[in-house]
């Protein structure tokens, strides 16, 4: 409990930097005992500068879509792979507007995508082409940056 | 023309780290947002549950007595009132009640807004949620 000052300030892989120091062979790692990692990134797509907040974890991925002047939690999704053989994706919102939400409808994509559960948030507004030009360039920057979101 | 750029590649929260607690490995993350708080509390590498916590008084009239803080005797116990709404996962009373220790215990009660709060614990005990408790003060309020 003394170590938790120093925690905080040394914000992001603690969890990495105990696994380091600890050898491997005496403590494999479970599933639930990898640390979760994330990291912020601000996007400009067109004039719309959105604000994109990853938590990677273990089978999933936690995203949110904000505007960079105001950011807010209204609506909140989760999509996920069905059991094999099943290819289907299972997905509700869980926070916001019931139905197809912008937030589910990028979840499902995303967990289509990658295999994975993805809780996702977006919450911005936007016409159909500057959405579509976003959720393109959203998928270039993950695939360029894949080992941050799977 | 799209443009990224990685402002901040260690970590996309007000706070984010792990503690060991009792043995388990707990992930903690904050952050705060316009209209809500969110924490995540998982010892399990994944969220079992999100729930929705109302606050159903007023900010500085949530703790009684205010000017002394949290009533910690049994008899005179009183807890912050809330309205928790399980949005996803498993509802047991169990959580809510770990949700309401916490509240109660912690700076979690001075939230503004609603919170939004996932507590994956593998064994709901008092020595957890009060070692839980002390994080929650030292390394995030």
């Amino acid at each position: 409990m003394e170590s938790c000052a120093v925690l905080q300030d040394a914000c992001g892989d603690i969890a990495k930097i105990q696994q380091q120091q600890t050898p491997a062979a005496a403590t494999p790692a479970t599933a639930s005992s990898l640390p979760f990692a994330s990291h912020m990134a601000q996007l400009v797509v067109g004039s719309v500068q959105v604000t994109l907040r990853v938590l990677k974890m273990n089978g999933s991925t936690l995203i949110f879509l904000g505007t960079t002047d105001a950011e807010r939690v209204d609506e909140f999704a989760m999509a996920m792979p069905s059991r094999p053989p099943s290819k289907q994706i299972v997905s509700t919102t869980f926070l916001g507007e019931s139905g197809q939400s912008d937030s589910l409808v990028l979840a499902n994509k995303l967990a289509m995508r990658y295999g994975r559960q993805f809780y996702v948030s977006f919450n911005l507004q936007m016409d159909a082409v500057t959405r579509a030009q976003f959720e393109a360039a959203l998928v270039s920057y993950m695939q360029k940056n894949l080992e941050m979101f799977v | 023309m799209s443009v990224f750029e990685t402002k901040n590649d260690k970590c996309g929260f007000h706070k984010q780290f792990a503690v060991d607690i009792n043995g388990n490995n707990t992930e903690f993350v904050f952050h705060e947002f316009e209209n809500k708080w969110m924490l995540l509390i998982t010892q399990l590498g994944k969220l079992p549950a999100f729930y929705n916590v109302a606050f159903d008084v007023k900010r500085d009239h949530r703790v009684l007595p205010f000017t002394h803080g949290p009533v910690d005797d049994p008899e005179f116990h009183v807890s912050v009132p809330v309205t928790m709404t399980c949005c996803m996962g498993v509802d047991s009373d169990e959580i809510r009640g770990g949700i309401q220790f916490l509240i109660n215990k912690t700076a979690i009660n001075k939230c503004p807004s609603e919170l939004l709060i996932a507590l994956g614990l593998k064994k709901i005990e008092s020595e957890d949620l009060r070692a839980i408790a002390k994080v929650l003060e030292n390394g995030i309020f």
